[in-house]
């Protein structure tokens, strides 16, 4: 990135703000118009009641809140590439961070959501926040849904504030560039950024202190989200692999997301010489890494049911591939193959197999094939999550509590609604604020020294004397 | 009503000039501040590493996170006991996780808060131009580095070579 200037930085960016092309209000209204069917999927539903829904005895959470633990992991790797990756000095992260912590805050809104639809009855959705009822008796701090709730909220909360923190000094250049009321816009939200190293000095420092809050945030989040169903005694749920597990499975389907979002975004926008394929690469490696995890907890939730002994494990391990009659059965048990059974098949092609060609360069070098294994992988993450809320559900202890489980039109809508809600905000976004982070990617690159020889740079002169008058 | 600025900025598009300007400016004791695209070490060595008090504020309220974290379960559970089977009414490890969540929420928040706050504050110390010159120059967003000095008017054409010796592309006085 050493040919680039500052003034590219800034004229660069100011471009992704100008008319976009055709395609992007094309991919607008597709979005608004899957959002618009959720909202109405959801208004039906609030109409007519839940059991519109496919969930019922013994399957009481299922798309909805697979699709809360699907958009909460979405929600992972924005925090991650600007926290983690920000401590770490991760030199490819300057470039996507604000895109990873745009779809991040958008994720977690979107994830939000589902906690408020499925509850069903949402005028009574507050009842979830810590506050005593009528006859003072307070909500139960020691029930892992009650962390749930502390849990996303803090993350929800840390994460806006770390993405509008990040946002500021780029907004105060978008406001010294831009004319009428956007500049009155702009100028509202730099909340009086003017770029003098007093500022510098304590954003520098407070934002080193808010990645090193986020950090723990990160890994905590999804492991007190796995807990939800950890802290049961469900076969299937009740597993100690759970936390590193989930996280491991957010980081994979967080990062996949990010580059399903960043490849067209670097395309539309032209900004290939800051995504570079070396940036691309790097994210490629991380999700590599974290799908050998995925694959590795995959096996080992099989070998510790079978090593176990526990004869309910085994067996909910065995119908998680096979089924068994009556809810349709691939191999052993004639008939048609039951949802979950699909959810599972689908999961490990997407998330073992499929991301096998990245040990390869040259697939890590293509855009293209990196797009479509970063599809693959948003597909199979929502499989995994469904494979593991509803297929322990489904079988308990006692056979005759077990039953099936097929989604509905209502719930495919809200589905369906819920990628509309996501996409249309950040297609919003891109729209209206820096889609790359300005003064990152200028701290990334080369500054501009009069002197190429930095052994004889003025200010170091002046630091040599100012030590001998000290002496 | 504070007095108006009265001293001289200069803009260059160099680092390591406006850094040898810091340098001297701080060697010399003067009250100055400089104005840059994005953070940049060499002005953070040329004003002697200044430290930010900005972590106390973060302890302080992380710190009161804690406290409501691990408080406000405790007094609810001792408020209205409900015994379920051997568990402890208090129970600790559970209570640990509304502990960090809190630290985290209200350290964040007070942290963000802060940044803009004290960023604020320390102009109040080294005041910045008011001038329409000052204001519509609008490429310390961009590319350029600014030093604005507050100084008598005795002293700004000494000020002034010191920035021209250095390349400065624009030495504006204001008294």
């Amino acid at each position: 990135m050493s040919a680039i200037t500052y003034a590219d930085v800034n004229a660069d960016v100011l471009r992704t703000l100008e008319r976009p092309k055709p395609a992007y209000f094309l991919l607008l209204i597709g979005f608004a118009t899957a959002l618009c069917i959720g909202v109405l999927s959801w208004a039906i539903q609030i109409d007519v009641g839940m059991g519109l829904g496919g969930i019922s005895h013994p399957v009481g959470w299922g798309v909805y809140i697979t699709n809360f633990v699907f958009w909460i992991g979405i929600g992972h790797a924005g925090t991650l590439i600007s926290a983690v990756f920000f401590l770490t000095r991760a030199p490819w992260r300057a470039p996507v961070y604000r895109a990873a912590e745009a779809m991040t805050v958008f994720a977690v809104m979107t994830a939000g959501l589902f906690p408020l639809i499925h509850v069903g009855r949402v005028w009574f959705a507050y009842w979830l926040i810590p506050y005593p009822n009528q006859r003072m008796l307070w909500v139960n701090f020691k029930s892992p849904l009650l962390w749930d709730v502390f849990a996303v909220s803090t993350y929800l909360t840390i994460s806006v504030t770390f993405f509008i923190i990040g946002l500021v000094p780029d907004l105060a250049s978008m406001r010294d560039s831009a004319r009428g009321l956007r500049k009155l816009i702009y100028m509202s939200l730099a909340a009086g950024w003017n770029y003098s190293y007093q500022q510098w000095m304590h954003y520098a420092r407070g934002y080193l202190i808010l990645a090193a809050f986020a950090t723990p945030l990160v890994f905590s989040v999804h492991s007190i989200v796995s807990w939800d169903f950890a802290m049961s005694l469900l076969p299937g749920w009740h597993t100690t692999i759970f936390a590193p597990y989930f996280v491991a499975g957010a980081i994979f389907s967080g990062l996949a997301m990010v580059l399903t979002i960043v490849i067209p975004l670097r395309t539309v926008f032209d900004l290939k010489k800051y995504i570079t394929d070396h940036v691309l690469q790097s994210l490629a490696r991380v999700i590599l890494f974290t799908s050998v995890i995925v694959g590795y907890a995959y096996a080992t939730e099989f070998f510790i049911a079978y090593y176990s002994g526990v004869e309910f494990e085994r067996a909910l391990f065995y119908f998680r591939i096979f089924g068994q009659p009556g809810d349709g059965a691939p191999f052993f048990h004639k008939g048609e193959m039951g949802f979950p059974q699909i959810a599972f098949f689908l999961m490990v092609f997407c998330n073992v197999i499929s991301p096998l060609p990245l040990w390869r360069w040259k697939i890590r070098n293509n855009a293209v094939a990196l797009f479509i294994i970063s599809i693959l992988i948003n597909i199979g993450m929502w499989f995994e999550r469904f494979n593991i809320v509803v297929s322990s559900l489904q079988r308990d202890f006692n056979p005759a509590n077990w039953g099936p489980y097929w989604p509905t039109p209502v719930e495919f809508g809200i589905t369906l609604g819920s990628f509309g809600f996501f996409f249309t905000f950040f297609l919003l976004f891109v729209r209206a604020m820096p889609s790359l982070a300005i003064a990152e990617v200028k701290e990334s690159l080369s500054p501009p020294y009069k002197h190429a020889n930095h052994d004889h740079v003025p200010w170091r002169e002046y630091a040599t004397e100012r030590t001998e008058d000290k002496d | 009503m504070r007095a108006p600025f009265k001293g001289i900025w200069a803009s260059f598009a160099h680092v390591d000039e406006a850094a040898a300007v810091m340098q001297r400016l701080h060697t010399e004791g003067r009250k100055y501040s400089v104005l840059s695209p994005c953070p940049r070490h060499e002005f953070y060595d040329a004003m002697g590493r200044p430290q930010s008090w900005l972590p106390w504020i973060t302890l302080l309220f992380g710190g009161l996170g804690i406290f409501f974290g691990y408080g406000l379960p405790t007094w609810t559970a001792l408020d209205w006991v409900l015994p379920v089977s051997q568990k402890p009414i208090v129970g600790i490890p559970a209570f640990t996780i509304i502990g960090f969540e809190l630290m985290v929420l209200l350290g964040g928040i007070s942290t963000a808060v802060a940044i803009v706050v004290l960023g604020h504050l320390e102009l109040f110390r080294q005041r910045l131009p008011s001038s329409p010159a000052f204001k519509s120059y609008n490429r310390f967003s961009n590319d350029r580095f600014g030093v604005v000095v507050s100084c008598e008017e005795g002293d700004a054409a000494a000020l002034e070579q010191l920035m021209r010796e250095h390349s400065a592309e624009e030495v504006v006085r204001e008294f």
